[in-house]
């Protein structure tokens, strides 16, 4: 292991660790955005091209990210032909648990049939999630020398946004996602670079209903903040323009970071994969980081933003081939709720990919 | 490359709003009192103004500009 710290990163690697399948679950139901209410049909027209997002998976009531990462999970273990008691560890990154407590990973370890010696872990992370679990799954494998880890991402963010909110509606998506993590003596390491911002907390925030601003009636009134945003204590408030900033100003210096320390030209790169804001945001860094948009995908059309999910549910929508990821060195950054910023350096070799299930 | 004239800065806006609402775009206009203002509107413009002067414009920045002319001066105090 290797890792070297300034004020501004913390790069690192973790040794003997490979990625062996990736897997996806969506809700079925699909809303599309051109059916959004809208004073001007030209505006939203501008909208739907400048954010790429025509279509976005919502969630019913009754269903929760840790279903969708359960049907993904099942999905990953049957074709990687798992034996579920071999398995050590579940790592399930979300912003929207099924409880306060306990922990949502735990009940996950008995809905899969996953052995009473399996730890459990949730962690509590968004757009920046899935490299961070990665971080986390893959350095506890490293260390402890266990086999088997499943790392769980998956958020259902729709059921946060308030209908009134014209700004936030058109952007947010459902997903739940399954990785396969294995120790393996003789895997080519991961690079991580990974930052915080703590003082930029309340950027993307719900208020009320932690311990902080417990639920109360007072959490179940609408405000208006602007003619087009009304919203309550418990729904999700996000200072877009602030979160743009961040997202144009400090995602590609950490991506050259990165691809400094591990000595990478850019061309040495297949895909970039980043969290799937918007396209605008994905375009903006294509370009300060002069790379080819054809080695940036996509999945921002048809599933929007996910949140903690995209990188993975992009790897499945776009860069498979068959029941596979294309072998492939990926470089794949996420950014946003913290605010956080993560990226890491992956080889792809052999890591399974099946169809994104449709859930019910 | 634009250059850095005002001129040059008020035609680049302009082209980021809509065709009729074009003329009414001077260097006193208040921005965020146009029609055509909105949370998109800013985003699809603090992204133009970073990729053609590299200047990624925050919030209190558009707040604190009351006309083109601030911002356009604004922008070049940033580029240095």
């Amino acid at each position: 292991m290797y890792n070297s710290k300034s004020d501004s990163m913390a790069f690192f690697s973790i040794a003997h660790v490979s990625l062996k399948g990736i897997s996806a679950a969506v809700p079925r139901q699909r809303v599309s955005n051109f059916d959004l209410e809208h004073h001007d049909t030209e505006e939203l027209q501008k909208l739907i091209s400048t954010l790429g997002i025509e279509e976005r998976r919502v969630a019913t009531p009754s269903q929760c990210a840790s279903d969708l990462c359960v049907a993904a999970a099942e999905k990953l273990l049957s074709d990687l032909n798992w034996d579920r008691s071999e398995i050590d560890a579940v790592f399930f990154v979300t912003q929207t648990p099924d409880y306060q407590l306990p922990g949502t990973s735990l009940h996950i370890q008995e809905r899969l049939g996953l052995p009473k010696s399996c730890a459990t872990f949730d962690i509590n992370q968004g757009c920046a999630g899935y490299v961070y679990g990665l971080s986390l799954a893959s350095a506890f494998l490293s260390s402890s020398g266990l086999k088997k880890a499943l790392l769980l991402v998956g958020d259902t963010i729709t059921k946060l946004i308030s209908p009134f909110d014209q700004s936030l509606l058109p952007l947010f998506s459902d997903c739940g996602t399954a990785s396969a993590l294995e120790f393996d003596a003789k895997a080519e390491p991961l690079y991580f670079n990974i930052t915080s911002e703590g003082e930029n907390f309340d950027k993307i925030i719900v208020n009320d209903g932690g311990a902080r601003n417990g639920f109360s009636e007072a959490s179940l009134v609408y405000k208006e903040y602007h003619p087009s945003v009304k919203r309550m204590g418990i729904h999700l408030a996000m200072k877009g323009l602030d979160v743009f900033h961040f997202s144009l100003k400090k995602v590609a210096p950490n991506v050259e970071e990165l691809l400094e320390k591990t000595k990478r030209e850019r061309s040495a790169i297949d895909y970039f994969v980043f969290h799937q804001a918007n396209q605008m945001i994905l375009d903006s860094i294509a370009k300060k980081l002069g790379i080819d948009p054809a080695k940036v995908p996509s999945s921002l059309k048809a599933f929007g933003n996910t949140s903690s999910t995209t990188v993975p549910l992009t790897i499945a929508a776009r860069l498979k081939t068959g029941n596979k990821v294309m072998d492939s060195t990926m470089l794949l950054s996420g950014f946003g709720v913290g605010l956080s910023l993560a990226s890491a350096l992956v080889n792809f070799k052999e890591v399974v990919c099946p169809d994104i299930i449709e859930l019910s | 490359m634009s250059g850095n004239s005002l001129d040059t800065f008020l035609n680049f806006l302009r082209l980021l709003f809509k065709e009729d609402s074009r003329g009414a775009i001077g260097a006193e206009t208040n921005l965020a009192s146009l029609k055509e203002w909105s949370s998109l509107q800013t985003m699809i413009i603090v992204n133009e103004i970073d990729k053609e002067y590299n200047v990624v414009l925050d919030v209190d920045d558009l707040k604190n500009a009351s006309s083109v002319r601030e911002l356009f001066e604004i922008v070049q105090l940033k580029k240095r």
